[in-house]
């Protein structure tokens, strides 16, 4: 096995490479066009090509898009407010029923999953004009909660937290549930370190698609002062086309910053996965 | 009857002593912003409008099916899933087999094929349309594989990694080749993740619209008019009961999709391990 890895894997490394180039492309180019002149982008878009490096550097679209305008500023702050909030509040949910649905044996644990999965599905438009309704009646349109508070149950969370809690010895967590009469103190104590790495990733996924979040905006709030920036963005191209690549870094620097901090505890996951079985026994 | 209504009763305290309590409030959130909303959505499919809410059962829907808009955007998004949905579990499985080459200091590259998983679209679509420079369907497809292969990837990459290292050895022994050792051990070890990757994607691929919104407006080609054109059209209308009726249709469909591959999914775990 060693030995017939070892003729390819200069070819490997390549295609590696070449992917790994092709992938960050976009997202290279719209850090490095975010330095160029607000006026040279305007041109760039009038003659449909944007080159991968900016013919200047300077810092006027951070400026116009921070400190001129400060709007996008609170934008920025209210977004990673609500994202914060929705994605601790959606782990805990998550973690919680996902328990129940993994590892407390009971007869509509699998018909709750599945309607589960059901809604995970379904597209954002079954359920956009009720979702209106249900808001007005509980009085939640058109303030911060209406963002948050949906997003919170997303069953997303749940479903991927099954998945990975049903990896967890059982018989450790019927011992402990014999000891106390505490659910719990068992999960936090027993489960919750061993799948840190499961909670990570929803995390960072919960985060992001609050992140993102644009349609519940448009229609479950009218405030301007509760603008998220994704709604933002559809603007941007169309009136302030200049700052756009400012506003794009500056809308992707969170979601890579939470990436970044939690990478050693989605590694750690992996390597204790590698520890058990062996790495090399799986490749080609 | 009284009795079957006390053993109920005592089944539900135990589950709820056990723990089961947990499940609630996730369960009565989850009943409020998703199964409530659904079932009104479903009333206001089969009534005839916001002021007269007499029922008329079918007629929405035989409507909305006769629509030539509808069978255009059905027909583009089905097309759209499957062609991409294999290319993009395809490309996935490579992705996560490349990862096991063990080479050191390279694993944090696997962060460009992540990255674009957590990107905001609307941040990267504009670009994303002048840098692949062409303007058909081949665009949507490269972008709908970069969107998403990289959520793919991970979940494979943890299922390949699960694979208990003896079952290689014991190949080894038996002088297996490659080819077909990736075929009677790897593919099979892994099908419960790729059949969850192959649910994700088409749940993704029926979603694909920010990106088309951005390149094209509300109404773009015929061709690359969806599903997602058609009901959003239908909304900014406030033509509730044509929304409604189409994302009822929608939703069955995708219920169909998911009950088929639920139910293999169950039937082959069972078959692995009994």
């Amino acid at each position: 096995m060693g030995l017939k890895q070892s003729k390819k894997p200069i070819i490997i490394l390549i295609i590696y490479i070449a992917l790994v180039a092709v992938f960050l492309w976009p997202v290279l180019q719209t850090v490095f066009l975010s330095f160029e002149k607000p006026s040279e982008i305007c041109e760039y878009f009038r003659g449909n090509t944007l080159p991968l490096f900016p013919k200047s550097i300077s810092l006027e679209q951070y400026y116009d898009l921070l400190i001129h305008n400060s709007f996008y500023l609170n934008m920025f702050w209210l977004t990673l407010f609500i994202s914060i909030v929705t994605a601790c509040l959606n782990v805990l949910i998550s973690l919680m029923s996902a328990y129940v649905l993994a590892k407390i044996p009971f007869r509509y644990a699998t018909i709750i999953l599945f309607i589960y999965i059901l809604a995970m599905m379904m597209p954002f438009q079954v359920t956009l004009l009720p979702n209106y309704i249900i808001s007005k009646w509980t009085g939640l349109y058109d303030t911060v909660f209406v963002l948050i508070i949906p997003g919170i149950f997303n069953p997303f969370g749940t479903f991927l937290l099954v998945q990975v809690i049903k990896t967890v010895d059982s018989e450790t967590l019927e011992a402990a549930a014999m000891e106390t009469n505490k659910p719990l103190l068992v999960l936090f104590k027993l489960v919750v370190p061993q799948i840190r790495a499961g909670i990570a990733t929803l995390f960072i996924i919960v985060f992001a698609d609050t992140w993102n979040m644009v349609e519940p905006v448009m229609v479950l709030t009218k405030n301007p002062s509760l603008r998220t920036l994704g709604t933002a963005f559809n603007d941007i191209y169309t009136y302030n086309i200049s700052i756009a690549f400012s506003g794009c870094v500056i809308y992707m620097l969170p979601v890579v910053f939470l990436y970044l901090l939690f990478e050693q505890e989605i590694k750690g996951g992996f390597s204790t996965i590698l520890l058990n079985t062996n790495i090399k026994k799986a490749s080609w | 009857m009284l009795r079957k209504e006390i053993t109920i009763m005592s089944r539900g305290i135990r589950f709820m002593k056990k723990g089961g309590w947990l499940l609630m409030p996730g369960f009565i959130g989850f009943l409020i912003f998703y199964v409530i909303p659904f079932v009104f959505s479903f009333y206001y499919s089969v009534i005839k409008g916001p002021m007269d809410h007499s029922f008329i059962f079918l007629d929405n829907f035989i409507e909305t099916v006769k629509n030539k808009y509808f069978r255009i955007a059905f027909l583009n998004t089905l097309k759209f899933s499957l062609v991409s949905v294999p290319a993009t579990v395809v490309f996935s499985y490579m992705l996560a087999m490349l990862q096991l080459n063990p080479k050191k200091g390279l694993g944090f590259l696997r962060f460009a094929f992540v990255l674009p998983v957590l990107l905001p679209v609307a941040s990267v679509a504009v670009i994303f349309k002048s840098a692949i420079g062409t303007d058909d369907m081949l665009l949507l497809y490269l972008f709908f594989i970069w969107k998403n292969c990289g959520l793919n990837m991970m979940i494979i990459l943890r299922a390949l990694l699960m694979i208990p290292g003896e079952l290689y050895e014991a190949s080894s022994i038996d002088g297996i080749g490659r080819i077909k050792r990736f075929f009677y051990i790897t593919l099979p070890m892994t099908i419960p993740s790729v059949l969850f990757v192959i649910i994700w994607t088409i749940a993704s691929s029926f979603k694909v619209f920010k990106e088309l919104y951005l390149w094209y407006g509300a109404y773009p080609d015929e061709s690359q008019y969806m599903l997602q054109h058609y009901m959003n059209n239908h909304y900014t209308k406030l033509n509730y009961q044509t929304l409604s009726t189409s994302a009822i249709l929608f939703f069955s469909f995708i219920y169909l999709i998911v009950l088929i591959f639920y139910s293999s999914e169950r039937s082959y775990s069972k078959n692995l391990w009994d």
